[in-house]
């Protein structure tokens, strides 16, 4: 398999390796700032709350522009970063170009309108913006930014909307925001080490378990319950099992299936993932699992096929709870631990697709294909690995690091945090209204792809969704968010 | 008929019987996942979470 593949093949061409090569150049440029002192970090967009709408453009480190000069200049940079990135992966630059910076705008209009203090101001907070009522829903911006997506997606013209697709990339704008969340993890480690790692082995260890559970669970009941054949059984049971389309199609290239059956099967897995994005946050912050506000992220991690919505949802779930403690409880939970404690477990089953798409190989070679003898390449481990996982833990371990040895934490914070916080909001929004645009919910009305949702829809409730909600327990009962101070 | 029906019609229809081969993946992948629910299950409980 793949002979003529090097370790370092894919390494300009590929996605997974420009979130790294991205997100990493963002995370150096913020720590240059905190060892230097040079404001070189501080010109990112960040979106406030506002009543005056004059107040809601503010750059990270408020005194360096004006906000409207902040948003350009971070709509500049981030064109650049993303256009070279688009170049070598070898897209059509133009078309590129002029769908990034429509979606680019869009989201940044979403987001002004979303974050009216109206909306998303808590009871706490009404006051400060002289206001007497508030929906109080976090995260808003981004809820409506997936409906906006999902209008354009599957309402607009159709040349229109294939044209979108040429800048309607969620999976990297959420890689490269998850490289950004290393950063948090980082500087969370400099204020609670042992928490940080804790929170990384109980995640480890939940996925080893829930990912020999879901697989062969949903591959049995694919093969006997829907006499499925075994290459659209094992792609299925990889795609709903472990991390969606990037799992289908490492699945279908291991066992050499033919094409059209991750297409299919990755149509289905993003579909279902905004299903489970819209639905399952609310449905986490205002049940029991609200008592678990951990356990119920981690779940996400395990129940949400793909990064961006499995970001995105703990992005929503972070924000809902984070608001309801505050005033219900009175309890300030700082931000971020949410979000993290769903990436981290889908981190960890974005890892392993790797080793089983060499399981399945070798298994295929032997068993399916009748050819004991041929020897599968042990390097597929590495050319399946996600390579934005390697610039979180890069970005995690160098702010961890150097936060607590030779920059110091002030430091380390003023610099990194246009990144860690403020680049990974803005790239979260982007997530969200390229996820809107991208789901063609009409390919569900095609004939008998509805037989096909069905066997996904009853994987995903009857397995995935409570097997993973009991393993999600029982790893991370009882840990709860440190709160603010 | 569209591609997709097509291709699920032969899914259907040509669904290879159960092999043991199979049986055994199916029975080990549990057999360990639940030894390892279990096993670090039970580490974390007591060593992390409590």
């Amino acid at each position: 398999m793949a002979e003529d593949k090097k370790w370092y093949t894919g390494m300009f061409s590929t996605e997974d390796w420009w979130s790294f090569w991205i997100g990493l150049f963002f995370v150096l440029v913020g720590i240059t700032a905190a060892a230097t002192g040079v404001d070189i970090s501080g010109w990112v967009i960040g979106f406030e709350k506002w009543v005056d709408i004059s107040n809601v453009l503010q750059p990270d480190h408020g005194n360096l522009m004006s906000g409207i000069s902040s948003l350009i200049v971070s709509y500049i940079i981030f064109t650049i970063a993303t256009c070279i990135g688009a170049y070598f992966m070898g897209m059509d630059m133009k078309k590129y170009f002029w769908a990034w910076t429509i979606i680019f705008w869009l989201s940044a209009i979403v987001f002004i309108l979303s974050r009216h203090a109206y909306i998303q101001a808590t009871s706490i907070e009404r006051a400060d913006f002289g206001i007497g009522w508030s929906l109080s829903i976090g995260g808003a911006h981004y809820i409506v930014a997936l409906f906006v997506g999902l209008l354009i997606g599957n309402l607009a013209p159709e040349k229109f909307r294939e044209f979108m697709y040429h800048g309607a990339r969620p999976e990297w704008f959420i890689k490269i925001a998850i490289v950004f969340l290393g950063c948090k993890l980082g500087m969370k480690v400099v204020d609670s080490t042992g928490y940080a790692l804790e929170l990384l082995l109980v995640g480890a260890c939940a996925t080893v378990a829930a990912y020999l559970l879901f697989w062969p669970l949903v591959y049995m009941m694919c093969r006997k319950g829907f006499k499925l054949t075994r290459e659209w059984a094992a792609t299925l049971a990889s795609g709903i099992s472990i991390c969606g389309v990037s799992a289908s199609i490492a699945t279908g290239g291991a066992i050499r299936a033919r094409p059209i059956v991750p297409v299919m099967i990755s149509s289905l897995i993003v579909v279902f993932a905004v299903v489970e994005l819209v639905v399952l946050p609310p449905v986490l912050t205002y049940t029991p699992w609200f008592q678990e506000p951990m356990a119920a992220a981690s779940s996400l991690g395990l129940t949400v096929k793909t990064d961006g919505a499995d970001a995105a949802s703990g992005a929503i779930t972070d924000q809902l709870m984070r608001t309801r403690a505050q005033e219900e409880l009175g309890v300030q939970w700082e931000e971020g631990w949410i979000t993290s404690a769903a990436v981290m477990t889908k981190i960890w089953i974005d890892m392993f697709i790797g080793v089983w798409a060499l399981v399945l190989a070798m298994l295929w070679l032997r068993y399916v294909e009748k050819r004991p003898d041929e020897k599968v390449e042990k390097m597929e481990v590495w050319w399946r690995f996600p390579k934005f996982v390697l610039g979180y833990f890069v970005a995690w371990i160098a702010v961890g690091v150097l936060g607590l040895t030779v920059i110091g934490p002030d430091a380390m914070d003023w610099g990194i945090h246009p990144f860690e916080s403020t680049a990974r909001h803005l790239f979260f929004i982007l997530t969200f209204t390229s996820i809107g645009l991208v789901t063609n919910f009409r390919k569900l009305a095609e004939e008998n792809m509805g037989r096909l949702a069905l066997a996904y829809g009853l994987g995903l409730l009857l397995i995935i969704i409570p097997l993973g909600w009991i393993i999600a327990y029982i790893f991370h009962n009882g840990m709860m968010p440190p709160t603010v101070g | 008929m569209t591609q997709g029906n097509q291709e699920w019609e032969q899914a259907q229809q040509q669904a290879e019987p159960w092999e043991q081969w199979e049986a055994n993946l199916v029975k080990w992948s549990l057999i360990i996942g639940v030894g390892a629910l279990v096993v670090f299950g039970a580490l974390v409980n007591l060593f992390i979470l409590h």
